[in-house]
């Protein structure tokens, strides 16, 4: 409980520290390595990560977004979690990037409709299409170094590709 | 098979991206260029409100508001965050924030990026509460 306790602090303390730059963070890194290494119990650190952020931002209408966003990625984690492919994960992370607006757009669907979710989702595509460049660029650099250190620092054998 | 999973995974962001921009090209905002008059009506905090024909070139509202230095604010990683408008300030601590409507209708541009044309009416509100 420790181990994924931490893991939602450093997605909330690496967030927090990038957040002058729009859209880059660690936070779809540390939920994909949260899977690869604890499985469904990952959902704790997401949690505790969207719990952290509420304390610090305020509970408002983004909170919503965050209570099923990183869920979404949490489980598609969890669902190719024997998958160890650098690239494979680089892609599932660009690809969560850039369905962000899109998956944030959906209150705005049951708000105004269509055209209002829609309209709510262009207007973000440029900070989507950000998201998806940084997150597949720290994907590919970061996500297999810290798999291999944790799973080192855990005592664990190696899971390889 | 990992690598067909991969191959998909690579193709799937390929076509989304390309989508994006499609769309982004096709229903993004679109600034005008040349002069235009826009209107913008100013509620403040106590009910009073003010109305401001602004006559402009700018294709921006955000340059249109500084051209009648009505808005203020810090500048984010998003683009001017509106803390001041017509001389009034929002205080943050009071769960205090400038919001904007056109013409009634949500807005999702900051004023950096929601393209201005002739005859556009704003609406700014003091809005106070999260």
């Amino acid at each position: 409980m420790l181990l994924l306790a931490l893991l939602g602090a450093m997605m909330m303390a690496t967030q927090v520290a990038l957040a002058a730059l729009p859209n880059i963070h660690l936070v779809a890194v540390f939920v994909i390595l949260a899977a690869l290494l604890f499985g469904w119990k990952s959902l704790c650190s997401v949690y505790i990560f969207v719990l952290l952020e509420g304390l610090i931002y305020g509970f408002s209408m983004w909170f919503i977004n965050y209570l099923y966003v990183w869920t979404v990625l949490a489980i598609l984690a969890i669902c190719f979690r024997k998958n160890r492919s650098r690239w494979f994960w680089t892609a599932v992370s660009g690809i969560f990037g850039l369905l962000f607006g899109a998956l944030c757009a959906i209150p705005y669907f049951f708000i105004g409709g269509w055209a209002a979710a829609f309209s709510y989702w262009v207007a973000g595509i440029p900070f989507d299409l950000i998201h998806c460049v940084s997150n597949a660029v720290l994907t590919c650099i970061l996500l297999m170094p810290l798999y291999r250190l944790c799973t080192k620092l855990l005592g664990r054998p190696m899971e390889n590709d | 098979m990992k690598n067909k999973k991969t191959l998909i995974a690579v193709i799937v962001l390929v076509v989304l991206v390309a989508v994006a921009v499609v769309c982004w090209l096709a229903f993004g905002p679109k600034a005008v260029a040349g002069g235009k008059t826009v209107t913008v009506e100013v509620t403040h905090k106590d009910g009073t409100t003010k109305t401001f024909e602004i006559k402009t070139d700018e294709e921006f509202l955000r340059g249109a508001l500084e051209q009648e230095n009505l808005v203020a604010g810090n500048e984010t990683e998003y683009g001017l965050y509106v803390l001041t408008v017509d001389g009034e300030t929002a205080d943050e601590s009071q769960q205090e924030w400038w919001g904007y409507t056109k013409s009634g209708e949500q807005v999702n541009y900051g004023v950096d990026s929601c393209p201005i044309a002739d005859g556009d009416h704003y609406e700014f509100t003091l809005n106070v509460g999260w």
